[in-house]
C-alpha cells in the first residue's frame, strides 16, 4: 500500500545551496520567492529551469481538481515528501476538506467515483508506479470511457512530468516546503484566497512549440498543442546541449531506462541516437548488457550502473546511494545524472501513448 | 384566538424531529468511528500482508473481483544449499545451528537484495531466490550470477567469523537456471500463499544437487550461460543426468567474473 505523508523515509538534503544572484532574481521576479530547492539546483541550468516549469504546468483539458487529486496520488505512489507535502496542501488550499484527502490518501474516494474518473487515478497510479508500464488496454480503455487523444495526452504528460520532480526531489532530498504545508494549516485560512490567486498567477498554460524537434520527435509531437510539450522539448535540449556529462552516457541512460520499462519506441529512439554519436549498433547492444561502454570513463560508467536504480526504489537506499555517488564524483556531474535520469523517467513513459 | 392544539402539536413535531436528528448524529458519529477503526485495522494488515505479498497482488486482491489471475514468467531462479548441514544439525548444539544459519541468511539475503534478488522461501538450510519476478528486470541473469559469486565471497568472510568463534564453517551450493514460472495464489481456502512453481525452480535445485557431484559451488545452465557476457569466466562440464530431464544437462562451473572497469584484468 501506498505511504502516508508522515511514513515516508526522508533524509539530509543531499546537495548544497549554491547562490547565484542572477537565478535567484530570476525566479523571485516570476515566482516572488525563491525556494530553497531551486537554490540546491541552481549549478544546472536545464535542471533548475525544468524544476521552475514543470509543476506550474497546467492541464488544459481535464478539470483542475482532477490534476490537484491526480498530482496527490502520483506523489504518495513515487513516495515523494517533498511533493506529498505540496500537493496534500495544494487541495486543501482549493477547498478539499481533510476528509476527503484522507479518503484520497487511503484510495477509499474510488468507491464515490464513477467509472471515469476511477480509470483516471488508476493510470495516474499505474503509470507513475510503472511496474511494468501500464499496457496499451489501458490507455484505450481510458479512450473507451470518453477521454480524447489530447485528454490522454494531457494526462500522461502530468502523470510522467509530476515523476520528474518527483525523482529530482527524492534523489536530491529536497528539504519539504515547509512553508506552504505551515499556511495550508486551517488556523491560516484567512490566507487562502490570497495564495490561491498568487497561485493561478504562477501557473503555465501555454509554451509555445515553433522549432524543429531533434531529441524525442515523436514524443514531443504527441504533446503538440499542450504546455507539457513546449517544456519537455526545453528540458530534452537543456539536457543533450550540456556538457557537464557527455553525450553518449546521457543517451545510454535514457536506454536504460527505456529497456527497463520495456519501451520499443524508446529503444529504438535512444539506438538510433547512438548511431548519430557514432556509437555502432553492436557496441550499443554490449553497453546496455553490460551496463559499462570504453566510451565512458570511470565516473560515468558509475554513474550508467546506477540509472537502473532510478526506476524502482525505496528512497532510504537510493538517496544513500546518490549521496555516496556525491563522495565519490563530482557533485555537479551526479546532480545533472540525476536530472537526466529523472528526464528519462518522464519520456519513457510518455512511451505508452506510442505503443503498438 | 391561538390556535393551542395545533401549537402544541407543532412543538411536539419539532421537538421529536429534534430528539430524532440528534439521535441520528449520534448514530452517523458512531458509524464513522467505526468506519475509522476498521479502516486503521484494513491498514495495519495490508501492511504487515505485504510483507509476505508483493503489492501488486495485494492491490488486485483487495479490488475488483478478488482474484490474482496466475501468470506465466520469466524469471531467473537461484536455488542455494549448504552442503553437509544435517549431519552438523546433528553434531552441534541446536542453538549453535540456529545462531550460525541466522547469520548465514542474513548475509545471504544482503547480497541477493543488493543484485535486485528476493528470496521467495527459506527450506530447511536451503534458499530459493527469483531475479525479475516483481518487476521486469533485463539484467536478472547476470544479477542473479552475480549474487552467486557476491554469495561466495560472503561465505568466505563469515567462515573467518566462525573460524574466530571456534563454530563450525559452512560449505555452499548453487544451482542457477533461467525460464519461465507460473506465479500465483496457490493453495486451500484455509492455508494459501502467493507462490511460484515450475521445472525451472527443479531444475534449478537439482543443478544446484549436481555441485557436489562436480566438488564445485556455483553451477549455471545453458539458458544462463548463453545471456552471459565475455566478464562472466565459466568452463562447461560433462554433461549429467538429472531427475525430470530425457537428456543429460550441460552445466556450467563460474569461476569468477572480471570487472569490465578495471581493464587489465581482461588481459
Amino acid at each position: 500500500m501506498a505511504q502516508l505523508l508522515h511514513e515516508i523515509a526522508w533524509g539530509e538534503p543531499i546537495f548544497p545551496v549554491v547562490p547565484d544572484p542572477e537565478w535567484e532574481h530570476r525566479v523571485k521576479s516570476e515566482l516572488g520567492m525563491v525556494s530553497d530547492y531551486l537554490k540546491r539546483l541552481s549549478p544546472i541550468p536545464w535542471v533548475r529551469e525544468a524544476a521552475l516549469i514543470f509543476p506550474r504546468i497546467r492541464v488544459t483539458t481535464i478539470p483542475q481538481s482532477m490534476q490537484r487529486v491526480g498530482e496527490l496520488v502520483i506523489a504518495q505512489e513515487n513516495a515523494c515528501r517533498f511533493c506529498y507535502g505540496v500537493a496534500k496542501s495544494t487541495l486543501r488550499l482549493y477547498g478539499h476538506s481533510d476528509k476527503l484527502i484522507g479518503k484520497i490518501e487511503r484510495q477509499m474516494h474510488l468507491a464515490e467515483l464513477d467509472d471515469k474518473e476511477r480509470a483516471f487515478i488508476r493510470y495516474c497510479r499505474d503509470l507513475a508506479r510503472s511496474r511494468p508500464r501500464p499496457p496499451k488496454v489501458e490507455v484505450d480503455r481510458l479512450r473507451q470511457l470518453g477521454y480524447d487523444d489530447t485528454q490522454i495526452a494531457d494526462i500522461t504528460f502530468m502523470v510522467a512530468g509530476n515523476c520528474f520532480m518527483n525523482r529530482l526531489a527524492t534523489f536530491t532530498s529536497c528539504p519539504p516546503v515547509k512553508m506552504i504545508e505551515t499556511m495550508s494549516g486551517k488556523w491560516m485560512r484567512f490566507m487562502w484566497p490570497l495564495l490561491r490567486r498568487r497561485m493561478n498567477k504562477w501557473a503555465i498554460r501555454s509554451i509555445p512549440l515553433d522549432e524543429d524537434d531533434d531529441s524525442f520527435p515523436a514524443v514531443i509531437k504527441v504533446l503538440r498543442g499542450l504546455p507539457g510539450g513546449g517544456a519537455l522539448r526545453r528540458a530534452l535540449q537543456g539536457a543533450f546541449a550540456s556538457d557537464v556529462l557527455s553525450s553518449e552516457l546521457k543517451v545510454l541512460m535514457f536506454a536504460v531506462v527505456a529497456r527497463t520499462l520495456e519501451c520499443q519506441f524508446c529503444q529504438t529512439e535512444t539506438k538510433a541516437m547512438a548511431a548519430d554519436l557514432g556509437i555502432p549498433a553492436e557496441a550499443f547492444d554490449e553497453a546496455l548488457i553490460t551496463l559499462s561502454s570504453p566510451r565512458l570513463d570511470t565516473d560515468e560508467l558509475q554513474i550508467l550502473e546506477w540509472t537502473r536504480e532510478t526506476i524502482s526504489y525505496q528512497n532510504a537506499e537510493i538517496q544513500e546511494r546518490v549521496r555516496a555517488l556525491t563522495q565519490q564524483i563530482d557533485p555537479v556531474k551526479v546532480l545533472e545524472a540525476v536530472g537526466i535520469s529523472a528526464l528519462a523517467n518522464t519520456v519513457v513513459r510518455i512511451g505508452v501513448l506510442l505503443d503498438s | 384566538m391561538m390556535d393551542w392544539p395545533l401549537l402544541i402539536a407543532m412543538i411536539v413535531v419539532l421537538v421529536l424531529s429534534g430528539i430524532w436528528m440528534t439521535r441520528q448524529r449520534i448514530r452517523i458519529r458512531k458509524l464513522e468511528k467505526l468506519l475509522d477503526l476498521t479502516n486503521a485495522k484494513l491498514e495495519k494488515l495490508q501492511v504487515n500482508f505485504g510483507r509476505f505479498t508483493p503489492e501488486e497482488v495485494i492491490e488486485h486482491l483487495t479490488e475488483a473481483d478478488g482474484t490474482y489471475r496466475p501468470a506465466k514468467r520469466k524469471v531467473t531462479v537461484l536455488f542455494a544449499d549448504l552442503v553437509g548441514f544435517t549431519r552438523m544439525s546433528r553434531e552441534q548444539d541446536p542453538e549453535v545451528v540456529v545462531s550460525v544459519l541466522n547469520g548465514y541468511f542474513k548475509r545471504m539475503n544482503e547480497v541477493i537484495t543488493r543484485h535486485h534478488g528476493q528470496i521467495t522461501e527459506l527450506l530447511g538450510d536451503g534458499i530459493l531466490a527469483m531475479f525479475g519476478a516483481l518487476s521486469t528486470n533485463p539484467w536478472q541473469i547476470q544479477d542473479a550470477v552475480q549474487a552467486a559469486l557476491g554469495m561466495r565471497e560472503a561465505l568466505v568472510d563469515y567462515n573467518e567469523e566462525l573460524r574466530a568463534q571456534d563454530r563450525p564453517e559452512l560449505q555452499l551450493g548453487i544451482g542457477i537456471h533461467h525460464g519461465e514460472v507460473l506465479v500465483g495464489i496457490m493453495g486451500t481456502m484455509e492455508l494459501s500463499k502467493f507462490g511460484v512453481v515450475g521445472d525451472t525452480i527443479n531444475i534449478a535445485a537439482r543443478v544446484e544437487a549436481l555441485t557436489r557431484q562436480h566438488q564445485i559451488d556455483i553451477l549455471v545452465t545453458e539458458e544462463v550461460r548463453q545471456a552471459l557476457d565475455q566478464r562472466f569466466i565459466v568452463r562447461p562440464l560433462q554433461p549429467t543426468p538429472i531427475k525430470g530431464l530425457v537428456e543429460p544437462i550441460v552445466t556450467y562451473y563460474v569461476e569468477a567474473m572480471l570487472d569490465a572497469k578495471v581493464p587489465d584484468q581482461a588481459k
